[in-house]
Order: structure tokens, then sequence, then C-alpha cells
């Protein structure tokens, strides 16, 4: 990122700085591969064996911040910590994009307001699942990106130079990710065609012709969606597969749902809705 | 030998009886006697909690996963015991169903809650109701519901630290009056007012804490149980479904309520704006 400090804008708010560390960061060194703080040596002077804490259990402590055995709730994974679904779909000329609104910490539901899908321009939207904290900075930094390309470009983004540009950030952190899974759904400027991507927390891609999913209730949503879409749907038509395949997969999962909101993308412009959703 | 025969009806009698009158038996060959064969390690007891426990956060590691998550609660008033529960039943974070019934009817006049491990409590309140019903034969006479809960907590006795998962709620009304017991997997036995059990617990709590009175009338206590059941069902990501409402009385329990949480959810929602727009 050192384009930033000999841009204009240098005292925009701060990811700009190269001297910032992401706070998730932990890169394991080799002597202490599992990051583990070495109090955990006990006192007979033998380390605990070495796996005996998982992966998510560690970030868990990172994250918690103390040394504290910390019992992980069902937790699988730190992406599963928040919860939430997005799901993109492709149509005829058009494409939708959708999340459910909860935000909770493990079982607690906190907030019923949590959209998990952002505008980044006219046709081109972001879904993030995860854990909340990094969908909050990595929508600013994308955001941030964004507005630099916009400067320097004088055009808005392509949809599929915008999903290269956020592969390419998330592999930037390959050894401390963004506990992140994004969707990217967009419609291209030249010919309305739509464009769909998926990618893990690294920046693996997934180029579908049909649907991409993510987030806690992913293998459900990949049900049914397998299920109801059929190819060249027309803008209403795809709302209303992708609505009731999203809320019927957050009805199947304990940690997302809680109402929703969909975006159709077409030429014309976007619709944007909030479905009315089981509250529990 | 049978891993479940038909000797399951000594399940959770006292297992010094019959043949080894006397005789002392190591912990994991009373769990042997009584029907279940064990794995075939130096300490069943500890295996079994390990790669078959049941509770809340503690079978992630595991290969086994079991159904749970939960809110129940029960509470004394002066028309008798209300007992409400929700019927969400997860295993992780997928929703294996929505339409368990978690209140289990032991007899006519004797009701359990199910928290915890679906199958332990099933299973095991299911054995209290053979337990009971052979006490009336024997006695000729109805089994207090101090004596039915102390049968269930000897039984979980009898497994202690095998990895059983349960927090059940006993109530009935016998000749002392309406009876409300807590039991759980450690052996605990507690006689009270008012509890509530399982993840949703807390939430629920806030609601009766808040409203609770002795003096209720039969409707209001029923819908305070409704209502904190509805309130941890929406907060708690582990409790939802439909709601069940049971009230029991004198001549026996009577099932009150039982309706989905959602339609509840909107309901409520629509009277606190219309109360605000007064």
């Amino acid at each position: 990122m050192t384009f930033c400090t000999h841009s204009p804008l240098e005292h925009l708010p701060a990811c700009a700085s190269s001297e910032v560390v992401h706070l998730n960061t932990f890169v394991p060194s080799p002597s202490n591969p599992s990051n583990r703080p070495a109090s955990d040596v006990c006192s007979s002077g033998t380390t605990k064996k070495e796996n005996s804490y998982s992966f998510a259990e560690n970030l868990t402590r990172e994250i918690h911040g103390n040394n504290d055995p910390i019992i992980p709730w069902q937790l699988q994974s730190i992406l599963e910590y928040n919860g939430g679904a997005v799901v993109a779909m492709v149509g005829k000329n058009c494409v939708a994009i959708a999340s459910d609104l909860r935000y909770g910490v493990q079982a607690q539901t906190v907030a019923c307001n949590f959209p998990k899908v952002h505008k980044m321009s006219d046709r081109l939207f972001v879904g993030l699942s995860g854990l909340a904290t990094d969908i909050q900075t990595l929508e600013q930094l994308l955001r941030f990106r964004l507005n630099l390309y916009k400067l320097r470009e004088e055009r808005d983004i392509k949809p599929e130079t915008f999903s290269a540009l956020l592969s390419h950030i998330l592999y930037e952190k390959r050894f401390g990710p963004y506990f992140v899974e994004p969707l990217v759904a967009g419609l291209r400027a030249e010919d309305n065609t739509p464009f769909i991507s998926g990618m893990d927390l690294i920046g693996a891609p997934v180029f579908a012709k049909d649907f991409v999913v993510a987030g806690t209730c992913a293998a459900n949503l990949y049900g049914l969606c397998e299920s109801f879409f059929k190819p060249d749907l027309e803008p209403e038509q795809l709302f209303e597969v992708l609505s009731q395949s999203l809320l019927a997969s957050v009805d199947r999962d304990a940690l997302s749902g809680w109402g929703a909101v969909v975006h159709v993308i077409t030429p014309d412009g976007v619709t944007s809705r909030t479905l009315k959703a089981r509250q529990d | 030998m049978h891993a479940i025969g038909t000797d399951i009806l000594d399940l959770g009698k006292s297992l010094r009886a019959g043949g080894k009158r006397g005789a002392i038996l190591s912990p994991h060959a009373k769990a042997e006697e009584a029907g279940f064969l064990l794995p075939a390690v130096e300490d069943p007891a500890s295996f079994c909690k390990t790669n078959f426990g049941v509770g809340y956060g503690t079978d992630q590691h595991q290969e086994l996963k079991f159904a749970k998550g939960t809110t129940t609660l029960a509470f004394k008033f002066d028309g008798g015991i209300v007992v409400a529960v929700d019927s969400r039943s997860t295993q992780g974070a997928y929703v294996a169903s929505g339409t368990v019934k978690k209140v289990i009817e032991i007899n006519p006049y004797l009701l359990g809650t199910m928290a915890g491990g679906a199958a332990d409590c099933s299973f095991w309140e299911r054995n209290l109701g053979i337990q009971c019903r052979l006490y009336e034969l024997r006695h000729k006479e109805r089994i207090s519901v101090a004596a039915a809960s102390k049968l269930l907590a000897n039984t979980v006795m009898q497994y202690r630290g095998y990895g059983l998962s349960m927090g059940t709620m006993i109530t009935g009304w016998d000749k002392t009056g309406p009876q409300l017991f807590y039991v759980d997997n450690d052996g605990m036995r507690l006689k009270g007012n008012l509890f509530s059990v399982g993840s949703g617990s807390t939430y629920a709590y806030g609601v009766l804490d808040a409203h609770y009175r002795k003096d209720l009338s039969a409707d209001e206590a029923i819908e305070l149980g409704r209502r904190a059941i509805y309130h941890a069902t929406h907060r708690d990501a582990y409790s939802g479904g439909i709601i069940n409402v049971y009230h029991v009385q004198e001549q026996g329990w009577v099932k009150v309520f039982s309706g989905d949480c959602n339609e509840l959810h909107y309901k409520y929602q629509e009277e606190k704006t219309a109360s605000m727009a007064m």
C-alpha cells in the first residue's frame, strides 16, 4: 500500500498507513508455530501437547486477549462466531444478491439490522459473511480502494477487476487473514451481462454461471439454490427464487436469519427490498 | 449380551438388588448390569465422557454431535404450576427440528421437561414413567412428585461421569399440593418455586423475575410463561419454533397453549406499537 503515502488523500482516515498492522494478524513463527503464550508452558517445564488447541481456539484466544482457557461454545470456526448468510444469483441481464440481518455473538442475537451486502457502485455489490469486525474493516477498505481507483481512472470499476482487487487484498493477509468469505455481484457496463464470483477467506476465486453462496448456512443455501435455480430468469422471478432460497436456508440455521435484504440489479437500476422473516 | 434387552425394566432400580445383593460392584460393572453395553476400554466412564459427551460445548471436538439447545421454564403460583417450553432442536448450528415436544407427559399428573441431550431426557423420563407405574401397582397409591424426582436423580447418579446431559424439571400435583423439582445430570435435585433451564434460560429468567408474583391469576401466569419463552426464542439462537404451555392443576395437567413463536413476535410487536400510539 505504499502508493497511499504518495497519494493526495493521505490525510484520509485510516488503513492508508503501511505501519498499520491488522489486529487479527498473527504470524505463526517456526519456533512457536501455534503462537501460544509462554505462560502455557507447564511448571514441569514441558509444553502442552502441540495440538491441544485448535486453530479456531487459538484465534478465539487472540480476540479475547487473555490466556483463560476458552470453552468455544459450539464454535467450529471463527467464521461462525457472528453468524450470517449471503447469496448471489444470476438472471437474464440481471443479477441479485442478498444477505440476512442477524448480528450475533455465538448464541446471543445482539441485533437484527446488520446487512452484509454493500453497494460498491451503481451496478456493483459485494456481500461479506464471516467475522463481523472484519466485515466492517474490509467494507471500509474496499470503499477506500474503490475511491482511489475512481480518482485515478475516472470511471467505474468493472466487476471482474473488482473481484481481482478483492482477491488480492485478501491474499495480502495470507498468514493472518480477514475472516470473511466475500461474494461479488455486478452488471457489466458494456453489455449488461451479469457477473458473480465468490471466494474463500484468502482470496481463491470461484466464477460461477448460476449462483454463489457463503456463510454459516452455505450448505443449506447450496441445496435450495440447486433445486430452485433456472437460467435466464427475469428480475421479478429472480427475486422470488433468491428470496425463497435464502429464507428457507436461514430457517434451518441457528446462527442466521432474523430478517433479510435483497438487491436486484438490472440495467434500469437497483431494487432493494427487506423481507419479513422468522424472528427465532 | 443384549445391548438393550427385556432387562430394560431394571434400568435405574437399585443395582445392588437381585442376585448380587450386597456385592459391591465396580462403577462400570453397575452400568453393564443395567443393560448398556460399554466400550471395551480400561476406563469406560471417561471414554464415554470424552467421546460421547452430550453437554453444551462438550461435543464439538467429537465425531458424534447430539441434538440439544433449549429454553424451558416452570413456576409455582397460587393456581398451580405453569410449564412452558420452546421446541427447537439443534446439532451445532443446524436446526434439526422446530417441532420437538419438550414437555414429557410422564403420566396424567406428572410432567417432565427436556433440556440438554434430547435422547438422554426422553429415554430417562420414559424410564421414570415406568418406575412410577410400578410404584403405583406395588403401593396402590400415586407416587409423590418428591419421590418421582428422587427416582430420576437416583437413576442419573448411577451414570454420573459417563457424560449424560439433562437438565429437567419434574412437576405435578400430589397429596401435598403442587410440587416442582429440578433434577440434572450431576445428580443435583432441588425443590423450588421457579426454574428455567437451557441455553435461553437467562433470557427467560429476565422476563420471569420482572413480572412473577405468587398471586398471579391462571391466565396471567400462562401469559407470563409464554412471553418468557418467546423472548428467549428471539434472543437465543438455539431456541425457537413452537411454544408449548402446560398448566398443572389438582386434577392433573392440561395443555393450555401451543403456537408458533414467530406469530407471537408479530402479535407482541403490534401490541407494542398500539400501546405507544395511545
